[in-house]
């Protein structure tokens, strides 16, 4: 499995009606097994980035392959499969439904991909042991600290067993040992699997855990236009 | 598994509202269940507790009331009818295969008495079927000799009740109890009953006359297991009953007498006699409950779609407390998505909250329905005569309930298209 944007750009329309770029990336690629931390400042297109990778929003212009598959050549009940099958997303503000329990929350995800009940129950509990969380399953978030939180929220993103994990900012709500703990945490379950970690942030001390640190504005054709 | 989870911590995060939603649909499912089971037992009961009798013949007045009082044992009797019809019509043998006489006017502990002869117990009387003592459950029939009807008649002619009554001890007063005075009074064969006066029995009468239970009829599931049989001679002898003559003539009177013709043109024949006389009335029973079904179905008709709008109301309530909730659960919606949820298994989960709902609701209303039946059912036996089964599920009920279900489905499309339209990256994490 393999990105590749080419000529990518999204624009914003204002209610003003003037037109905004937030993103013109002539070309950017990643593969199977790479780790890449994507820099940029706040506003600079990184959230839009990633949800453009996911299928959630589509692009102005420009090309989105995903393992060789024209992302947005498919329709969009295809694309939310496709989403679920090949993507997790790992989000800063963790997305957790608060009414369902760490399990559930897990288990959910599996289900949009069509994997039986029994199997999801299997993957969840020990993807939940994998991130430290055996003892959590029939909890809900409300009762559950940042960190665990953000745990489910992985263990949630690697259910389905996806080519790609996509991270925005996942630390910035967590202290200094919580965010630690589950970037290695990112990173350990992303090498087990060899699929493609993109984790965007603007901050340093992550930024200076990663070999591939690819920074937005000089990857993009105008860097002025984007601030 | 997940989905319906998810449907059902939905609703129970939003307990207060889901219960009352609920509560308003159960309301209304109520009514209709219980009004569909209602009319159902009374058409059905009406006609089967009918069922073998052919002509009333009593005073003139509502035929319908002759009927209901003769036959359901409810309302007012309407009059006295000469006791000499009697003899007329059992006269007319060619015609008549039977005449019961019944004379009303006591009641025993609520229950109606009812003096009758012993025709009563003839194969011709429907209910219990049978003949004479196949007809009984315990004891026997109470016996009417001709003769002691004949001096009862003779002396209440001549106003001579009272001494009849002073001389009268070897003459037997004898009672045949319906099932359920039996049943619910604890009475055996043997034990002695003192009726009090009208109907109502709130007068006792002036004496100390008892009535020894001799008999106990089978279960009939009709009227009949709440009257108590007596012997006519015997209500003859009340002195209170000299009352029983009607003005003018002397006569003796009767409430009413139960006719059973011969086939072919009898009845028709007998129908066309009987309706040519100014002095009394004949009433087909089949035509009279007709009469009273069409009268009675219009009422219920009314009442049913009341209870049908009841329902409406309850359903738009589905879409009144779901709707206010989509602007909070834009976020939970765009999770979804983002997860890889369709926009149709998004709107799925909430039709799948409105269905729940309106089926809790409508199953609520269901037992309720019922629950209300059970509570009415005494009640109901006062007014009609009418047992109603309040344990009968009927299919139209479930026809209802998923009508019910089916529409509140319907009612969630509304907040499910403000789900669909959910803008995922707008409503998932701001922009960075």
């Amino acid at each position: 499995m393999s990105i590749e944007l080419s000529n990518l750009r999204k624009e914003w329309e204002h209610p003003s009606g003037v037109r905004r770029t937030v993103i013109d990336l002539p070309r950017f690629l990643a593969q199977q097994g790479d780790r890449i931390c994507l820099v940029g400042h706040s506003g600079s297109g990184k959230t839009t980035l990633l949800n453009i990778i996911a299928g959630i929003v589509r692009p102005t212009a420009g090309s989105v392959i995903i393992g060789g598959q024209d992302l947005f050549a498919l329709g969009e009940s295809q694309r939310d499969f496709f989403r679920a099958q090949n993507i997790g997303y790992v989000f800063q503000t963790f997305n957790l439904l608060q009414s369902l329990t760490a399990m559930e929350n897990v288990m959910i995800a599996a289900s949009f991909a069509g994997m039986g009940l029994k199997e999801a129950r299997t993957q969840g509990t020990e993807l939940l042991s994998r991130v430290g969380l055996s003892h959590q399953n029939d909890t809900k978030p409300a009762k559950m600290s940042v960190g665990e939180q953000q745990r489910v929220a992985i263990a949630r993103a690697l259910i389905n067993k996806p080519q790609i994990v996509l991270a925005d900012e996942p630390t910035a709500n967590l202290d200094q040992e919580n965010g630690t703990e589950v970037l290695e945490l990112l990173k350990e379950t992303t090498v087990e699997a060899n699929s493609i970690l993109l984790l965007v942030t603007h901050d340093l001390e992550v930024q200076n855990r990663f070999d591939d640190v690819r920074i937005l504005a000089e990857i993009s054709h105008d860097a002025a236009s984007t601030d | 598994m997940t989905l319906l989870r998810l449907i059902e911590r939905n609703l129970a995060q939003r307990r207060l509202s889901s219960l009352l939603t609920i509560l308003s649909v159960a309301l209304g499912t109520m009514m209709v269940c219980a009004i569909l089971v209602a009319r159902k037992e009374v058409d059905e009961k009406y006609l089967r507790q009918a069922e073998g009798f052919e002509l009333v013949v009593g005073p003139t007045g509502s035929g319908l009331e002759l009927v209901l009082n003769s036959i359901y044992h409810v309302e007012q009797s309407p009059g006295l009818l000469p006791y000499s019809v009697l003899g007329q019509l059992q006269a007319q043998k060619r015609y008549v295969r039977a005449a019961v006489p019944y004379a009303l006017g006591d009641s025993f502990k609520g229950y109606r008495v009812v003096a009758s002869t012993e025709d009563l117990f003839s194969q011709y009387f429907p209910v219990p079927p049978g003949d004479g003592p196949e007809k009984m459950l315990a004891g026997r029939p109470f016996s009417c000799p001709g003769e002691d009807l004949e001096e009862a008649l003779d002396n209440l002619r001549n106003r001579k009740a009272e001494e009849a009554h002073g001389k009268g001890h070897h003459h037997a007063n004898e009672a045949v109890l319906g099932w359920e005075v039996a049943k619910k009074l604890g009475l055996k064969i043997g034990t002695k009953i003192e009726p009090s006066h009208n109907v109502e029995g709130a007068k006792k009468h002036s004496h100390d006359d008892t009535w020894e239970v001799v008999g106990i009829f089978k279960r009939t599931g009709t009227p009949i297991d709440r009257v108590v049989f007596i012997n006519l001679d015997s209500f003859f002898r009340i002195p209170d009953h000299a009352g029983g003559l009607i003005p003018g003539t002397g006569e003796p009177g009767l409430s009413s007498i139960l006719v059973f013709p011969r086939g072919g043109f009898a009845k028709i024949r007998l129908m066309s006699t009987l309706r040519n006389r100014s002095d009394l009335q004949v009433a087909e029973v089949a035509t009279q409950i007709a009469k009273l079904l069409k009268i009675v179905g219009g009422v219920r008709e009314f009442f049913l779609v009341m209870a049908w709008l009841v329902v409406l109301t309850g359903v738009i309530g589905i879409t009144v407390a779901i709707y206010n909730t989509m602007n909070d659960r834009r976020r939970e919606i765009a999770i979804m998505r983002s997860l890889g949820a369709r926009r149709s298994t998004v709107m799925g989960v909430v039709v799948g909250e409105a269905f729940a709902l309106g089926l809790c609701g409508s199953l609520v209303g269901l037992l309720f329905g019922h629950v209300l039946l059970a509570f009415a059912q005494e009640h109901v036996v006062e007014l009609s005569g009418i047992h109603l089964d309040a344990m009968r599920v009927l299919p139209e009920e479930l026809i209802a309930i998923i009508t019910v279900s089916l529409a509140a489905s319907l009612a969630g499309l509304l907040p499910a298209w403000k789900a669909y339209r959910t803008d995922v990256a707008e409503n998932l994490t701001p922009l960075s």
